[in-house]
């Protein structure tokens, strides 16, 4: 190793004549002493307001909006960077870490609403009929000008509708409705939390089939439990916990350390529940109740699931 | 607010600013240092690199895989760059980089520009007494850490060239800090 450095600095005539030279030349590093972070900020800054990409920030927001909206959470991700690129752009007020599952707590921009962005201009209405054109972060529902009920929508214009999505998602998905034989399609057994809030049961589990179609030792389980007299969905999922299932979730909402069973749990946003145990990564969501399954109740189910 | 902000497949802006802090990571000393062999000033050598990095990330999509390495085709930007940056110090005399310096060290604490003036090395400035062409040589070997036949497509010169031109250069240096001593 040592020898091919050195061959390698020596290979050209240059070098060899001014070894010394050479090396202090090449050794000097002024970067060190520049504002790197300052640049990377100021450059993105620069990104993000330059023609063609003068969308660019906005997009993110309404990114963030537009999944308010959308209902699915599917956790195909998988070790994505993202944290290292969101870390420059927006100041990190905190990170909780479990190892398999990371969140990260953003400082809150403030800001509330936000215009349509131009694609969608005109495309999106409320439940009356009438075009919106200031985005709430507290997500009301959306429709398009057919009267359709919007599922989620994208800054470049896509729109895809409740219909739609629940078509897709049939697709792509497996549904089964017998609890009993969850942990026959998945890849680690299964285990159901033995204490809901009341009113709530067990509705459906559903898989995500593969390239050929079927779901076999699937490392994912999504389950939801829903309330029979108001019709909100506590949300759970279950997934093997390794590589390609970890996650990294980023939210300006409060993220907490707390224990669940003894165990490290990040409650987030008092609305949802991470943590890691019997090598199976759990989330538990209440924030499709309306605030009705909130942090007590998130612990103490979370707490049932052994 | 929302949990599920980052799952799920990024958006394509998403892997837009992914590609961004990737790039930005792997080439920012590269870059930073051959601006600097360049312009020799902190002030000015940080205010071009945001713009080399501005202008890589807006034409990323023109860059042919086919045509030429990443590499040459990133710093033939970091050359532009600084060469127009020079061409706008001729039209704006008035500024001149003497005035940016002074600029800098305003802000600077007392104790670290001793600091700094000491650190002044000699080589350093036996590199400021080179022309142009030369420097921009030394900028690409040493700030950029390219191979001669990089260099010879950055600057448009045969490898040969680059090679003779090199070693002229390493012996003035060398003759320069003979001098000094």
């Amino acid at each position: 190793m040592h020898k091919d450095n050195l061959k390698k600095e020596t290979s050209t005539e240059t070098d060899a004549a001014f070894f010394d030279l050479v090396k202090q030349l090449g050794e000097r590093d002024f970067s060190k002493e520049s504002d790197k972070e300052g640049i990377f900020l100021k450059t993105l800054k620069n990104i993000n307001e330059s023609e063609g990409e003068k969308n660019m920030k906005i997009i993110n927001r309404v990114k963030k909006i537009g999944l308010a909206v959308a209902s699915i959470t599917l956790v195909i991700t998988i070790g994505m960077q993202t944290t290292f690129a969101q870390g420059f752009i927006e100041k990190i007020i905190a990170q909780i870490s479990l190892g398999h599952v990371t969140a990260v707590q953003y400082e809150n921009d403030g800001i509330k609403e936000y215009p349509v962005p131009a694609a969608l201009k005109g495309k999106l209405f409320d439940k009356d009929g009438k075009a919106i054109e200031i985005l709430k972060e507290e997500a009301k529902e959306t429709y398009t000008a057919q009267g359709e009920k919007i599922d989620s929508f994208e800054a470049d214009g896509s729109i895809v509708t409740v219909a739609q999505a629940e078509k897709s998602r049939a697709e792509i998905t497996l549904t089964v409705k017998d609890s009993k034989t969850l942990s026959d399609y998945t890849c680690f057994n299964v285990i159901l939390p033995t204490y809901l809030p009341q009113g709530y049961v067990f509705d459906k589990a559903e898989f995500y089939k593969d390239e050929k179609g079927i779901v076999k030792d699937s490392k994912y389980i999504e389950l939801y439990f829903t309330n029979q007299t108001t019709a909100k969905t506590i949300h759970m999922q279950q997934r093997f916990a390794d590589e390609e299932t970890s996650s990294t979730m980023g939210t300006d909402g409060k993220v907490e350390k707390i224990k669940i069973n003894g165990l490290d749990a990040i409650l987030t946003d008092n609305s949802s529940l991470d943590w890691e145990a019997y090598g199976n990564l759990y989330f538990l969501s209440g924030s499709k109740t309306d605030g009705a399954v909130g942090r007590k109740e998130l612990i103490k189910i979370a707490e049932s699931v052994k | 607010m929302e949990e599920v902000a980052l799952k799920g497949y990024p958006c394509k802006y998403e892997v837009k600013e992914q590609e961004f802090a990737y790039i930005f990571e792997t080439y920012y000393k590269r870059v930073y240092n051959s601006i600097y062999y360049r312009v020799h000033c902190q002030y000015v050598s940080e205010d071009l690199t945001s713009q080399v990095f501005e202008k890589i990330m807006l034409k990323i999509h023109t860059y042919n895989e086919e045509k030429s390495y990443f590499e040459v085709w990133l710093f033939t930007i970091v050359r532009n760059v600084v060469n127009d940056y020079f061409r706008s110090q001729k039209k704006h005399q008035w500024i001149s980089i003497e005035s940016i310096l002074h600029l800098k060290s305003e802000s600077k604490e007392p104790e670290e520009l001793m600091i700094n003036a000491e650190a002044k090395d000699e080589l350093l400035e036996a590199v400021k007494t080179l022309n142009v062409d030369e420097r921009n040589l030394v900028a690409c070997k040493f700030g950029a850490n390219l191979k001669n036949k990089e260099i010879a497509q950055v600057l448009g010169i045969s490898e040969s060239n680059v090679g003779v031109k090199l070693y002229r250069i390493m012996k003035k240096l060398k003759t320069k800090l003979r001098e000094e001593v």
